[in-house]
């Protein structure tokens, strides 16, 4: 296991590496960038645009540049965001914490709806419920993460059941944790659920087809065969072998959540890296983008590998090969 | 002679669907199957590929209930029963599936794998392993999981999960049918050598009619869903009364027919028999007794 996680994370450096270099050549190869936004302004002169330039360090070869920003990266500074005037370390830190809530609690809800329903209708397959659940899940999967977002504001709005848009309300200055953390779960509700139910769908369809697949093997009618109890057979033969190909999707989810929740993020109002991403990215916030890449990099082969970790525990053909 | 498991005119019809599950057509896997298996005496049940074998082992154990038909554990009615009060009977009678690739639980080892087919549940200290040593395994493999081990291996786990329970028969599903030529015959040599020292009566199902008959004592033929013979292993031996069983002696020089499984008239042998006759295109023949308990069914006999 430890070779498995030591591996990984060695992995992870030629990885980065090769992403940010990519994607700062890019970035920097397309035309205009932040400064050339405030040429537009008459009342900015060119000479401290041009100042500004070179105080960011952009006016030498872009080589150049991507070596600088990579050494400093290796000291964990991320340089200085245009847009924002604070260091991209700061920002990130802030909205990171935000995403990760965000990425757990709807991954959390998403898997405690879609596990056990799936497990009933792979079950029950071709009943009623069954056929009603699919159903569920085709809408769930059909329906697109902004228009339900958009739904659900909406909603929201109307009834005044929860509050929309920041992470936290107006409080006194002695507000207790409890009464903070309880603001900021009531806010993280509308974002979660909109990521949960648009999620669901698709899990629901994966785990009922692996635990059909697995209900039909040999082994489970053997267990049947033994006079196995039926929960026996469902829980311990069925699920925890049908949980396998769930383990690699939930180290692809955690990825996905933290970048692809943008537009859910933007219209809940929602202060994540998602929508810090898209900002930065369009207003050509070079640092920003960069210091968002390698963070989401590296969440992403960071869940990648509890994905591998879940399933080298779990099934003892990865753990003693 | 001590009756254990016994199954009086079973059918099972299943209804098989296109891609599109609009065109449906029906396959008869069992037509009128009765079989008795008693104490000691092992009975061999031979057929090729789709003769409905694994289908009947499957319906002894209640696996697939039947269409119609009863099967009877020491004169018990189990298809009245509920899965919940079979139990018992399922711990008595076990089954060893063909393929040992699929058959153990990956996440099981060994130990977990024969620990839950114990019956009752509290096990002496050592059992395991003694369970291990008498189907030929090393005690030590009781730590291991199925993919550490060869198909011969797993076939040998499978054999001590069935006798784990200290069951009074074992339907044994092909037991041979995935291993090679040696692995074949010291499997073989083992289940005989169990059947010896544990008093066990055998089920046991097979393609090849030349294993099962120095194995066990009565033969069942069946062919397409049906018993087209059934008699001891010598009369199977010297006088094969039905055409299919002389060409399972012969089957090197034998080619099937290609017939779509639907639903006609006649016998079940008709297209692949070099001895029909007029009225073999109408009807299927009754299983009847041609000579002391040599059962056939073939009109060659009326």
């Amino acid at each position: 296991m430890k070779r498995l996680i030591i591996k990984r994370l060695l992995q992870l450096i030629p990885m980065l590496i090769g992403m940010s270099f990519v994607s700062f050549i890019i970035i920097q190869s397309s035309p205009g960038d932040y400064f050339a936004q405030m040429k537009m302004n008459p009342e900015i002169s060119p000479e401290t645009i041009e100042s500004m330039r070179t105080s960011f360090g952009l006016d030498r070869p872009i080589l150049v540049q991507y070596f600088l920003w990579l050494k400093n990266m290796c000291k964990l500074d991320f340089g200085v965001s245009f847009a924002y005037h604070i260091p991209v370390k700061t920002l990130i830190k802030f909205r990171l914490k935000n995403t990760i809530c965000l990425a757990i609690f709807s991954l959390f809800m998403s898997w405690i709806i879609a596990v056990p329903l799936a497990v009933i209708a792979g079950y029950k397959e071709g009943t009623f419920f069954d056929k009603l659940l699919s159903m569920c899940a085709y809408f769930s999967i059909s329906l697109p993460s902004f228009f339900v977002a958009l739904l659900f504001v909406y909603f929201i709005s109307k009834t005044n059941l929860l509050p929309i848009g920041g992470t936290r309300s107006i409080f006194e200055v002695d507000a207790s944790t409890i009464m903070v953390f309880k603001d900021y779960m009531k806010h993280l509700l509308v974002p979660g659920l909109v990521l949960c139910l648009v999620n669901v769908g698709g899990l629901f369809r994966l785990m009922k087809n692996n635990f059909i697949e697995t209900f039909n093997t040999p082994f489970i009618l053997a267990a049947w065969a033994r006079g196995v109890s039926r929960n026996s057979v469902i829980f311990k033969h069925t699920l925890r072998n049908a949980l396998n190909p769930m383990f690699t999707i939930l180290g692809m989810e955690i990825g996905s959540l933290l970048n692809g929740a943008a537009l859910t993020e933007i219209i809940c109002g929602w202060p994540g890296m998602g929508s810090l991403v898209l900002e930065a990215v369009l207003s050509h916030d070079l640092y920003l983008v960069m210091g968002s890449l390698v963070i989401s990099g590296f969440l992403l082969v960071l869940g990648n590998l509890i994905g591998d970790i879940l399933i080298a525990f779990f099934d003892p053909r990865i753990r003693i090969s | 002679m001590e009756e254990i498991l016994r199954c009086e005119k079973i059918s099972k019809v299943f209804v098989v669907k296109d891609f599109l599950g609009i065109n449906k057509r029906k396959v008869k896997a069992l037509q009128d199957v009765s079989i008795t298996l008693n104490k000691r005496i092992d009975l061999g049940i031979v057929g090729e590929s789709g003769s409905g074998k694994t289908t009947l082992a499957k319906v002894l154990l209640l696996l697939v209930r039947p269409d119609s038909g009863s099967v009877y554990y020491r004169n018990t009615d189990l298809t009245s029963l509920p899965d919940s009060k079979l139990r018992f009977f399922r711990n008595n009678v076990r089954i060893i599936f063909q393929n040992p690739y699929k058959s153990l639980n990956p996440r099981l080892s060994v130990e977990k794998t024969i620990k839950e087919a114990l019956f009752p549940k509290k096990t002496d200290p050592g059992m395991i392993e003694e369970i291990l040593i008498q189907t030929g395994l090393p005690a030590d493999y009781k730590h291991k999981y199925p993919h550490q081990m060869s198909g011969g291996e797993r076939q040998r786990v499978a054999i001590a999960r069935a006798i784990a329970g200290s069951p009074e028969c074992i339907i044994a599903d092909e037991p041979t049918g995935n291993l090679d030529a040696t692995t074949e015959v010291h499997i073989l040599k083992l289940l005989d050598g169990l059947k010896k020292t544990l008093g066990l009566t055998f089920l046991f199902i097979t393609h090849n009619l030349k294993i099962v008959v120095s194995f066990c004592e009565t033969i069942v033929i069946m062919y397409r869903g049906c018993i087209v013979e059934q008699a001891s292993a010598t009369q199977i031996l010297k006088y094969p009364l039905h055409p299919y069983t002389r060409v399972l002696w012969n089957q090197s020089s034998f080619i099937n027919p290609v017939e779509e499984y639907k639903d006609r008239e006649g016998c079940v042998f008709l297209f692949g028999c070099p001895y029909r006759k007029k009225i073999c295109f109408n009807l299927q023949p009754e299983l009847k007794e041609k000579e002391k308990q040599h059962m056939v069914s073939c009109f060659l006999y009326e």
